[in-house]
């Protein structure tokens, strides 16, 4: 797992998905949704499948001393990576924003303003609960994307396509229910124990939809003719 | 060894359904009695494949592929490759693209002696190389071959190389095996026959397996076995094209004429 995980890092790792993976960092952007800081991530991962195609990696990868299902696993590892590295440089932004630039923000407002500014800044915090439709709107991304690519590596088009959507529509499900739902926004006890559940569930789901996704893929690959 | 056949017999198809490139529709691989799929990875590292060139990752350096590539082996010989690059005239700062074709299938065959593989697969690695980069790999195959431990099979279309290296030839047609035996044990079984036309009855062509006429003048091919003789023509062992191409051709004969 090791040797496949360095070898998607040195071979399929290209510049334009690190610069995406950093543009989590958009969650600093005053005033903002901070969720939608994570939809260039989407896009970002989607250019790693066309380059492997030209690079004919398949062919490559299959040729090494690994299972054949080792190839959908090689990839996912390198997805995952990726978007565990994305969030995790987001965290410290996300902290920055919260404890540091809306308080400021609202300190900013006139006194009458300041209940409304600091509940319009609360509805699209970066806080547990938008973290946890982050990992829940990257689940549903693997689950479209992976196995239906490995079905036909050779085409990329419709799983990418659909898949960014996929994951777009899920993260504007949770911009749209963190707005809407108090308890999603505030800090206390009750808040807490509605955002902490929301990103353990996310979490949860998370993994389970990445192992299904990879299982599935390997499935469908393992009747495609390299 | 040798493997032959034509275009479409399916000598790329096995070589893929061995490395589990593709999924046989019937029957099993076995490797050493044991079918490959036990331990694909295992296996994977005992037998080296190759199609002709490597042609994957262009914009990366001989030196990163070969750094990647290395990490999957655990017999990973890197004097022994140091060697065969020195040897073959690769420059590992190179990137892939620039390596020409017989450098190309040169590093492929270093990656594969170099991580221990005990069987080379090689499909066509003599295509689309100049005669004299041929001769070379031809000679570089019997050095790996001459220490006892290594075994080569490779497909070909270019029926010399087999009469300059192989021992022997496995040969198939639509799939099938039609022979696997030495060399001169399978050229010993055909003759060939060259003389004037005139002297072919129905029952001498009826005998042979395929034959072709030009100007007045035929040349033929039989089996060494049917004892043939054709009065005024000059009888010789048959080479291996002869043999493959009244092989194939042969049964278009039977086909009714259009």
């Amino acid at each position: 797992m090791k040797n496949l995980l360095y070898k998607e890092l040195k071979l399929c790792l290209n510049p334009q998905i690190i610069i995406f993976s950093f543009l989590s960092l958009l969650v600093l952007i005053p005033s903002w949704p901070s969720a939608v800081a994570f939809v260039y991530l989407f896009s970002g991962i989607s250019t790693i499948f066309p380059r492997a195609l030209a690079d004919k990696d398949i062919v490559y990868s299959a040729m090494l001393p690994v299972r054949k299902a080792d190839v959908v696993k090689g990839k996912v590892l390198l997805v995952t990576t990726v978007e565990l590295f994305s969030i995790l440089i987001s965290i410290p932004a996300a902290a920055l924003k919260i404890l540091i630039i809306d308080p400021a923000l609202i300190a900013s407002t006139e006194a009458s303003d300041q209940a409304t500014q600091q509940a319009y800044l609360s509805s699209i915090a970066p806080n547990f609960a938008c973290y946890g439709f982050v990992f829940i709107a990257m689940g549903v991304f693997a689950l479209v994307l992976f196995p239906w690519y490995y079905r036909n590596p050779a085409k990329i088009n419709w799983p990418g396509v659909v898949s960014i959507l996929a994951g777009i529509f899920t993260l504007g499900i949770g911009i749209g229910l963190q707005s809407f739902i108090t308890q999603l926004q505030t800090y206390d006890a009750i808040g807490l124990v509605v955002q902490l559940s929301v990103l353990v569930f996310g979490l949860a789901f998370f993994a389970i939809a990445t192992i299904i996704a990879e299982k599935k893929a390997e499935k469908n690959f393992a009747k495609v003719d390299i | 060894m040798g493997f032959i056949g034509r275009n479409g017999a399916g000598k790329t198809t096995t070589l893929k359904c061995i490395y589990n490139l593709i999924s046989p529709t019937s029957g099993a691989i076995l490797y050493r009695g044991r079918p490959i799929l036990e331990d694909e990875a295992f296996f994977k590292s005992e037998i080296g494949l190759l199609f002709g060139e490597i042609d994957y990752y262009p914009n990366k350096t001989v030196k990163v592929m070969t750094e990647v590539t290395a990490r999957f082996y655990p017999n990973w010989d890197r004097k022994a490759y140091l060697e065969y690059i020195s040897d073959f005239g690769i420059v590992e700062s190179k990137k892939i693209k620039e390596l020409s074709t017989g450098m190309k299938v040169k590093y492929g065959l270093a990656l594969a002696l170099s991580h221990g593989a005990k069987v080379l697969l090689l499909d066509e690695p003599t295509s689309g190389l100049d005669p004299v980069s041929r001769d070379e790999l031809l000679d570089i195959f019997i050095k790996i071959v001459s220490d006892g431990t290594h075994a080569i099979l490779f497909s070909t279309h270019v029926i010399s190389d087999l009469e300059k290296c192989a021992d022997d030839i496995t040969y198939i047609q639509k799939g099938k095996i039609l022979v696997s035996e030495t060399v001169p044990s399978f050229e010993k079984e055909y003759v060939h026959f060259e003389g004037e036309a005139i002297s072919l009855t129905p029952e001498i062509r009826s005998r042979l397996i395929h034959v072709r006429e030009h100007n007045g003048r035929f040349e033929a091919v039989g089996t060494t076995a049917d004892g043939l003789e054709i009065p005024g023509s000059m009888k010789s062992q048959a080479s291996l094209e002869e043999i493959m191409i009244a092989l194939e051709r042969g049964k278009e004969d039977e086909k009714p004429a259009l």
